[in-house]
Protein backbone atom coordinates (compact mmCIF):
# COMPACT_ATOMS: atom_id res chain seq x y z
CA UNK A 1 0.00 0.00 0.00
CA UNK A 2 1.22 3.36 -1.19
CA UNK A 3 1.82 5.33 2.29
CA UNK A 4 1.21 9.40 1.26
CA UNK A 5 -1.74 9.50 3.58
CA UNK A 6 -3.33 8.76 6.64
CA UNK A 7 -5.86 6.33 7.67
CA UNK A 8 -8.94 5.57 9.45
CA UNK A 9 -11.06 2.69 8.83
CA UNK A 10 -14.09 1.68 10.05
CA UNK A 11 -13.14 -0.51 12.63
CA UNK A 12 -11.39 2.54 14.06
CA UNK A 13 -14.33 4.93 13.64
CA UNK A 14 -16.90 2.41 15.53
CA UNK A 15 -14.12 1.99 18.53
CA UNK A 16 -13.72 5.82 18.76
CA UNK A 17 -17.31 6.18 18.01
CA UNK A 18 -18.33 3.83 20.65
CA UNK A 19 -15.53 5.73 22.92
CA UNK A 20 -17.62 8.78 22.69
CA UNK A 21 -20.54 7.41 23.18
CA UNK A 22 -20.25 5.67 26.68
CA UNK A 23 -18.17 9.06 27.76
CA UNK A 24 -20.65 11.61 27.00
CA UNK A 25 -23.90 12.79 28.67
CA UNK A 26 -25.38 13.25 24.95
CA UNK A 27 -26.21 9.94 23.83
CA UNK A 28 -28.94 8.54 26.09
CA UNK A 29 -30.62 12.05 24.80
CA UNK A 30 -30.23 10.97 21.18
CA UNK A 31 -31.24 7.29 21.72
CA UNK A 32 -34.43 8.21 23.70
CA UNK A 33 -35.61 10.43 21.02
CA UNK A 34 -34.83 7.71 18.22
CA UNK A 35 -36.21 4.94 20.29
CA UNK A 36 -39.43 7.01 21.35
CA UNK A 37 -40.24 7.33 17.34
CA UNK A 38 -39.07 3.81 16.73
CA UNK A 39 -41.61 2.45 19.42
CA UNK A 40 -43.89 4.80 18.07
CA UNK A 41 -43.56 3.06 14.53
CA UNK A 42 -43.16 -0.18 16.03
CA UNK A 43 -46.84 -0.18 18.03
CA UNK A 44 -48.05 0.72 14.54
CA UNK A 45 -46.34 -1.91 12.65
CA UNK A 46 -47.76 -4.48 14.96
CA UNK A 47 -51.42 -3.00 15.37
CA UNK A 48 -51.71 -2.73 11.77
CA UNK A 49 -53.08 -6.45 11.07
CA UNK A 50 -56.00 -5.17 13.18
CA UNK A 51 -58.93 -3.87 11.75
CA UNK A 52 -58.66 -0.81 12.06
CA UNK A 53 -57.62 0.53 9.01
CA UNK A 54 -59.39 3.78 8.78
CA UNK A 55 -56.88 5.26 11.37
CA UNK A 56 -54.25 4.60 8.87
CA UNK A 57 -53.74 8.04 7.90
CA UNK A 58 -54.13 9.42 11.48
CA UNK A 59 -52.01 6.98 12.49
CA UNK A 60 -48.86 7.94 9.79
CA UNK A 61 -49.55 11.76 10.68
CA UNK A 62 -48.74 11.08 14.55
CA UNK A 63 -45.86 8.94 13.01
CA UNK A 64 -44.33 11.73 10.65
CA UNK A 65 -45.17 14.03 14.17
CA UNK A 66 -42.94 12.19 15.83
CA UNK A 67 -40.20 11.25 13.30
CA UNK A 68 -39.57 14.87 12.64
CA UNK A 69 -39.42 15.65 16.34
CA UNK A 70 -36.74 12.92 16.84
CA UNK A 71 -35.04 13.97 13.71
CA UNK A 72 -34.86 17.66 15.20
CA UNK A 73 -34.02 16.67 18.68
CA UNK A 74 -31.20 14.82 17.44
CA UNK A 75 -29.74 17.18 15.01
CA UNK A 76 -29.43 19.77 17.87
CA UNK A 77 -27.45 17.81 20.26
CA UNK A 78 -25.71 16.43 17.45
CA UNK A 79 -25.20 19.67 16.76
CA UNK A 80 -24.21 20.77 20.68
CA UNK A 81 -22.19 17.95 20.66
CA UNK A 82 -19.87 19.48 17.38
CA UNK A 83 -19.70 22.39 19.57
CA UNK A 84 -18.29 20.65 22.79
CA UNK A 85 -15.90 18.85 20.99
CA UNK A 86 -14.42 21.80 18.31
CA UNK A 87 -10.63 21.59 20.32
CA UNK A 88 -10.79 18.08 19.96
CA UNK A 89 -12.06 18.09 16.73
CA UNK A 90 -8.87 20.01 16.18
CA UNK A 91 -6.64 17.46 18.08
CA UNK A 92 -7.71 15.18 15.90
CA UNK A 93 -7.04 16.87 12.76
CA UNK A 94 -3.36 17.71 14.35
CA UNK A 95 -2.59 14.16 14.42
CA UNK A 96 -3.35 12.94 11.39
CA UNK A 97 -6.92 12.79 10.88
CA UNK A 98 -8.31 13.93 7.31
CA UNK A 99 -11.67 15.76 7.13
CA UNK A 100 -13.37 12.70 5.69
CA UNK A 101 -12.12 10.66 8.93
CA UNK A 102 -13.78 13.03 10.99
CA UNK A 103 -17.41 13.10 9.02
CA UNK A 104 -17.02 9.32 9.13
CA UNK A 105 -16.43 8.89 13.30
CA UNK A 106 -19.55 11.52 13.37
CA UNK A 107 -21.71 9.09 11.16
CA UNK A 108 -20.47 6.34 12.68
CA UNK A 109 -21.61 7.74 16.19
CA UNK A 110 -24.91 8.62 14.85
CA UNK A 111 -25.37 4.65 13.27
CA UNK A 112 -24.64 3.17 16.41
CA UNK A 113 -27.29 5.72 18.71
CA UNK A 114 -29.67 5.01 15.75
CA UNK A 115 -29.28 1.08 16.22
CA UNK A 116 -29.56 1.05 20.02
CA UNK A 117 -32.48 3.81 19.96
CA UNK A 118 -34.07 1.50 17.43
CA UNK A 119 -33.54 -2.03 19.58
CA UNK A 120 -35.17 -0.06 22.38
CA UNK A 121 -38.38 1.10 20.43
CA UNK A 122 -38.11 -2.07 18.89
CA UNK A 123 -39.31 -3.55 22.98
CA UNK A 124 -40.84 -0.62 23.93
CA UNK A 125 -43.69 -1.09 20.54
CA UNK A 126 -43.93 -4.70 21.25
CA UNK A 127 -44.47 -4.10 25.46
CA UNK A 128 -47.10 -1.53 24.74
CA UNK A 129 -48.79 -3.40 21.71
CA UNK A 130 -49.01 -6.04 24.34
CA UNK A 131 -50.68 -3.88 26.71
CA UNK A 132 -53.05 -1.99 24.83
CA UNK A 133 -54.41 -5.67 23.46
CA UNK A 134 -54.69 -6.92 26.87
CA UNK A 135 -51.55 -9.35 26.97
CA UNK A 136 -52.81 -11.41 24.26
CA UNK A 137 -50.30 -12.74 22.24
CA UNK A 138 -49.15 -11.16 19.56
CA UNK A 139 -50.60 -13.33 16.43
CA UNK A 140 -49.18 -12.59 12.71
CA UNK A 141 -46.99 -10.31 13.84
CA UNK A 142 -45.20 -8.33 10.82
CA UNK A 143 -41.69 -8.83 11.10
CA UNK A 144 -41.01 -6.96 8.09
CA UNK A 145 -42.43 -4.14 9.54
CA UNK A 146 -40.40 -4.44 12.47
CA UNK A 147 -37.21 -4.34 10.83
CA UNK A 148 -38.13 -1.33 8.78
CA UNK A 149 -37.97 0.39 12.73
CA UNK A 150 -34.41 -0.43 12.88
CA UNK A 151 -34.19 1.03 9.11
CA UNK A 152 -36.20 4.04 10.03
CA UNK A 153 -34.51 4.60 13.41
CA UNK A 154 -30.82 4.51 11.71
CA UNK A 155 -31.99 6.75 9.12
CA UNK A 156 -33.34 9.36 11.09
CA UNK A 157 -30.19 9.49 13.40
CA UNK A 158 -27.77 9.04 9.90
CA UNK A 159 -29.87 12.05 8.07
CA UNK A 160 -30.00 14.22 11.22
CA UNK A 161 -26.33 14.22 11.56
CA UNK A 162 -25.82 14.92 8.78
CA UNK A 163 -25.13 18.91 8.52
CA UNK A 164 -23.51 18.30 11.87
CA UNK A 165 -20.89 16.15 10.77
CA UNK A 166 -20.51 18.38 7.69
CA UNK A 167 -19.70 21.26 10.56
CA UNK A 168 -17.33 19.53 12.34
CA UNK A 169 -15.50 18.01 8.94
CA UNK A 170 -14.68 21.76 7.51
CA UNK A 171 -13.68 23.45 11.21
CA UNK A 172 -10.29 24.48 10.71
CA UNK A 173 -7.81 23.16 13.03
CA UNK A 174 -6.27 26.55 14.06
CA UNK A 175 -10.07 27.70 14.67
CA UNK A 176 -10.68 24.78 16.53
CA UNK A 177 -7.86 25.12 18.41
CA UNK A 178 -8.15 28.63 19.81
CA UNK A 179 -11.71 27.55 21.03
CA UNK A 180 -12.65 28.24 24.44
CA UNK A 181 -15.76 26.62 25.92
CA UNK B 1 29.75 22.02 9.33
CA UNK B 2 25.78 22.09 9.73
CA UNK B 3 23.78 19.95 6.87
CA UNK B 4 20.96 21.40 5.35
CA UNK B 5 17.99 22.38 7.55
CA UNK B 6 15.12 20.31 8.65
CA UNK B 7 12.75 23.11 8.71
CA UNK B 8 13.41 26.06 6.52
CA UNK B 9 11.25 29.29 7.13
CA UNK B 10 11.60 32.23 4.35
CA UNK B 11 10.15 35.69 4.74
CA UNK B 12 6.98 34.16 6.25
CA UNK B 13 4.07 36.36 6.68
CA UNK B 14 0.82 35.72 8.10
CA UNK B 15 -1.89 38.14 8.03
CA UNK B 16 -5.40 38.45 9.25
CA UNK B 17 -8.17 40.58 8.58
CA UNK B 18 -10.06 41.32 11.60
CA UNK B 19 -13.03 43.19 10.65
CA UNK B 20 -10.90 45.17 8.34
CA UNK B 21 -7.86 45.93 10.02
CA UNK B 22 -5.27 44.16 8.69
CA UNK B 23 -3.35 41.95 11.78
CA UNK B 24 0.23 41.32 10.59
CA UNK B 25 0.68 37.74 12.73
CA UNK B 26 4.03 37.05 11.04
CA UNK B 27 5.92 39.68 8.85
CA UNK B 28 8.66 38.45 7.16
CA UNK B 29 10.48 35.58 9.41
CA UNK B 30 13.60 34.23 7.86
CA UNK B 31 14.77 30.56 9.70
CA UNK B 32 16.42 27.62 10.01
CA UNK B 33 16.01 24.68 12.26
CA UNK B 34 18.44 21.83 12.51
CA UNK B 35 17.89 17.80 13.47
CA UNK B 36 18.38 17.38 17.18
CA UNK B 37 18.38 21.18 18.22
CA UNK B 38 16.40 21.99 20.83
CA UNK B 39 15.27 26.03 20.18
CA UNK B 40 13.13 28.05 22.13
CA UNK B 41 10.73 30.92 20.50
CA UNK B 42 10.19 33.83 23.04
CA UNK B 43 8.35 36.66 22.48
CA UNK B 44 5.08 38.40 24.57
CA UNK B 45 2.12 37.03 23.62
CA UNK B 46 0.73 38.27 20.26
CA UNK B 47 4.33 37.96 18.99
CA UNK B 48 3.20 35.39 16.46
CA UNK B 49 4.92 32.72 18.13
CA UNK B 50 1.45 30.20 17.76
CA UNK B 51 1.05 31.60 14.12
CA UNK B 52 4.34 30.22 13.14
CA UNK B 53 3.88 27.11 14.47
CA UNK B 54 0.53 26.87 12.91
CA UNK B 55 2.42 27.48 9.49
CA UNK B 56 5.46 25.14 10.25
CA UNK B 57 2.84 22.15 10.66
CA UNK B 58 0.68 22.81 7.94
CA UNK B 59 -2.09 23.69 9.76
CA UNK B 60 -2.40 27.36 8.30
CA UNK B 61 -1.15 28.86 5.21
CA UNK B 62 0.90 31.64 4.50
CA UNK B 63 -0.15 35.05 3.28
CA UNK B 64 3.66 35.21 1.91
CA UNK B 65 6.97 33.17 2.09
CA UNK B 66 7.53 29.68 2.51
CA UNK B 67 7.87 26.67 4.52
CA UNK B 68 10.48 23.85 3.75
CA UNK B 69 10.26 21.06 6.12
CA UNK B 70 12.82 18.17 5.11
CA UNK B 71 13.08 19.99 1.52
CA UNK B 72 9.89 20.06 0.73
CA UNK B 73 7.86 23.09 -0.16
CA UNK B 74 4.58 22.94 2.43
CA UNK B 75 2.48 25.07 -0.13
CA UNK B 76 3.26 22.03 -2.67
CA UNK B 77 1.19 19.22 -0.35
CA UNK B 78 -2.31 18.84 -0.76
CA UNK B 79 -4.64 17.86 2.33
CA UNK B 80 -3.22 14.31 2.56
CA UNK B 81 0.40 14.81 2.13
CA UNK B 82 -0.45 17.64 5.13
CA UNK B 83 -2.63 15.03 7.31
CA UNK B 84 0.32 12.62 6.69
CA UNK B 85 3.30 15.68 7.37
CA UNK B 86 1.31 16.30 10.66
CA UNK B 87 0.81 12.61 11.20
CA UNK B 88 4.25 11.21 11.16
CA UNK B 89 6.69 14.23 11.30
CA UNK B 90 5.19 16.08 13.70
CA UNK B 91 4.36 15.80 16.68
CA UNK B 92 2.43 18.80 18.65
CA UNK B 93 2.19 19.97 22.56
CA UNK B 94 -0.05 22.34 24.12
CA UNK B 95 -0.60 24.23 26.88
CA UNK B 96 -3.78 22.91 27.90
CA UNK B 97 -2.65 19.56 27.15
CA UNK B 98 -5.71 18.95 24.20
CA UNK B 99 -6.43 15.28 25.57
CA UNK B 100 -9.33 13.43 24.44
CA UNK B 101 -11.20 13.65 27.50
CA UNK B 102 -13.01 10.12 26.86
CA UNK B 103 -9.88 8.53 25.93
CA UNK B 104 -7.99 6.43 28.33
CA UNK B 105 -4.26 7.68 28.78
CA UNK B 106 -3.08 4.83 26.98
CA UNK B 107 -5.74 5.02 24.14
CA UNK B 108 -5.02 8.64 23.91
CA UNK B 109 -1.15 8.15 23.44
CA UNK B 110 -2.28 5.20 20.62
CA UNK B 111 -5.11 7.44 18.52
CA UNK B 112 -1.62 8.55 16.56
CA UNK B 113 -0.88 5.38 15.66
CA UNK B 114 -4.30 4.71 14.38
CA UNK B 115 -4.01 7.52 11.37
CA UNK B 116 -0.54 6.86 10.67
CA UNK B 117 -1.75 3.22 9.68
CA UNK B 118 -0.85 1.01 12.54
CA UNK B 119 -2.97 -1.80 13.79
CA UNK B 120 -4.76 -1.25 17.34
CA UNK B 121 -2.75 -3.65 19.37
CA UNK B 122 0.53 -2.40 18.12
CA UNK B 123 -0.57 0.91 18.42
CA UNK B 124 -1.19 0.54 21.88
CA UNK B 125 1.40 -1.51 23.10
CA UNK B 126 4.18 1.19 21.41
CA UNK B 127 2.11 3.48 23.44
CA UNK B 128 2.64 1.45 26.65
CA UNK B 129 6.30 1.82 26.17
CA UNK B 130 6.22 5.41 25.62
CA UNK B 131 3.62 6.02 28.80
CA UNK B 132 6.55 3.82 30.85
CA UNK B 133 9.28 5.72 29.22
CA UNK B 134 7.21 9.07 30.48
CA UNK B 135 6.93 7.70 34.18
CA UNK B 136 3.36 6.70 33.79
CA UNK B 137 3.53 3.24 33.37
CA UNK B 138 1.25 2.53 36.36
CA UNK B 139 -1.59 5.33 35.07
CA UNK B 140 -2.14 3.64 32.04
CA UNK B 141 -6.14 3.17 32.33
CA UNK B 142 -6.73 6.90 34.13
CA UNK B 143 -8.88 8.93 31.97
CA UNK B 144 -7.47 12.53 31.12
CA UNK B 145 -9.94 13.72 34.45
CA UNK B 146 -8.30 11.92 36.51
CA UNK B 147 -4.41 12.84 35.77
CA UNK B 148 -3.08 15.87 37.33
CA UNK B 149 -1.82 18.24 35.12
CA UNK B 150 1.75 17.25 35.00
CA UNK B 151 0.90 13.79 34.25
CA UNK B 152 -1.73 14.85 31.50
CA UNK B 153 1.44 16.70 29.94
CA UNK B 154 3.59 13.59 30.30
CA UNK B 155 0.63 11.92 28.25
CA UNK B 156 0.49 14.67 25.81
CA UNK B 157 4.06 14.03 25.26
CA UNK B 158 3.99 10.68 24.72
CA UNK B 159 1.78 11.04 22.12
CA UNK B 160 3.43 13.46 20.15
CA UNK B 161 6.33 11.27 20.07
CA UNK B 162 4.21 7.85 19.18
CA UNK B 163 4.77 7.96 15.33
CA UNK B 164 8.29 8.40 15.89
CA UNK B 165 8.64 12.10 14.22
CA UNK B 166 11.29 14.09 13.24
CA UNK B 167 9.84 17.64 15.02
CA UNK B 168 7.93 18.47 17.98
CA UNK B 169 6.14 21.64 18.19
CA UNK B 170 5.39 22.83 21.20
CA UNK B 171 3.57 25.36 22.61
CA UNK B 172 4.36 27.12 26.40
CA UNK B 173 3.98 23.02 27.39
CA UNK B 174 5.09 24.37 30.98
CA UNK B 175 2.21 27.48 30.19
CA UNK B 176 -0.55 25.84 32.68
CA UNK B 177 1.91 24.13 35.14
CA UNK B 178 3.36 25.16 38.60
CA UNK B 179 7.20 25.28 38.64
CA UNK B 180 8.39 22.21 39.83
CA UNK B 181 5.84 20.17 37.52
CA UNK B 182 7.15 22.53 34.56
CA UNK B 183 11.10 21.70 35.49
CA UNK B 184 10.29 18.35 35.21
CA UNK B 185 8.66 18.69 31.97
CA UNK B 186 11.66 20.38 30.48
CA UNK B 187 13.85 17.95 31.94
CA UNK B 188 12.12 15.01 30.14
CA UNK B 189 11.55 17.12 26.74
CA UNK B 190 15.46 17.88 26.96
CA UNK B 191 16.29 13.86 27.30
CA UNK B 192 13.77 13.10 24.67
CA UNK B 193 15.84 15.35 22.80
CA UNK B 194 18.89 14.05 23.71
CA UNK B 195 18.59 10.30 23.90
CA UNK B 196 16.13 10.25 20.59
CA UNK B 197 17.69 12.70 18.81
CA UNK B 198 14.05 14.45 18.43
CA UNK B 199 14.21 18.11 17.42
CA UNK B 200 11.86 19.61 19.66
CA UNK B 201 10.73 23.83 19.14
CA UNK B 202 9.04 25.28 22.22
CA UNK B 203 7.65 28.49 22.62
CA UNK B 204 7.59 29.35 26.18
CA UNK B 205 7.86 32.26 28.18
CA UNK B 206 9.97 29.58 30.84
CA UNK B 207 13.08 30.82 31.98
CA UNK B 208 13.98 27.50 33.27
CA UNK B 209 13.32 26.13 29.45
CA UNK B 210 15.41 28.95 27.10
CA UNK B 211 18.55 28.17 30.00
CA UNK B 212 18.19 24.69 28.52
CA UNK B 213 18.35 25.38 25.05
CA UNK B 214 20.26 25.42 22.43
CA UNK B 215 19.28 28.27 20.71
CA UNK B 216 16.71 31.06 21.65
CA UNK B 217 14.86 32.89 18.56
CA UNK B 218 13.33 36.15 20.07
CA UNK B 219 9.97 37.07 17.81
CA UNK B 220 8.33 40.62 18.39
CA UNK B 221 5.39 41.93 16.35
CA UNK B 222 5.72 39.14 13.77
CA UNK B 223 9.27 39.93 13.61
CA UNK B 224 12.54 38.18 14.37
CA UNK B 225 14.27 40.17 16.85
CA UNK B 226 17.48 38.20 17.22
CA UNK B 227 18.40 34.70 17.70
CA UNK B 228 20.91 33.73 20.38
CA UNK B 229 22.85 30.71 20.17
CA UNK B 230 23.91 29.07 24.01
Amino acid sequence: MTDNSTHFGLTDAFRLSLRYIRGRGQAPVNIASISLASAFYAYIALMRNGAEETLGIYRLWLLSVAVVVAAVSMATVMLISVYERYREIGVLKCLGALDRHVFLLLIMEALVQGLIGGGIGILLGVVSTLISNSLTPLIGVSYLGLSFTLLLSTLISIVSSLYPAYRAMKLSPVEALRYEI
Amino acid sequence: MRSEPLIEVVDLARYYDMAGTIIKALDGVDLEFYRGEYVSIVGPSGSGKTTLFNLIGGLDRPTRGKVYVDGVDLAELDAYELAWLRCRKIGYIFQNFNLIGVLTALENVALPTVFAGLPWEEGLKKAEELLRLVGLGDRLRHLPSELSAGQQQRVAIARAMVNDPDIILADEPTGNLDHETGRRIIGLLRRLNRERGVTIIAATHDVEMIRGSDRVVWLRDGRVEKVEAK
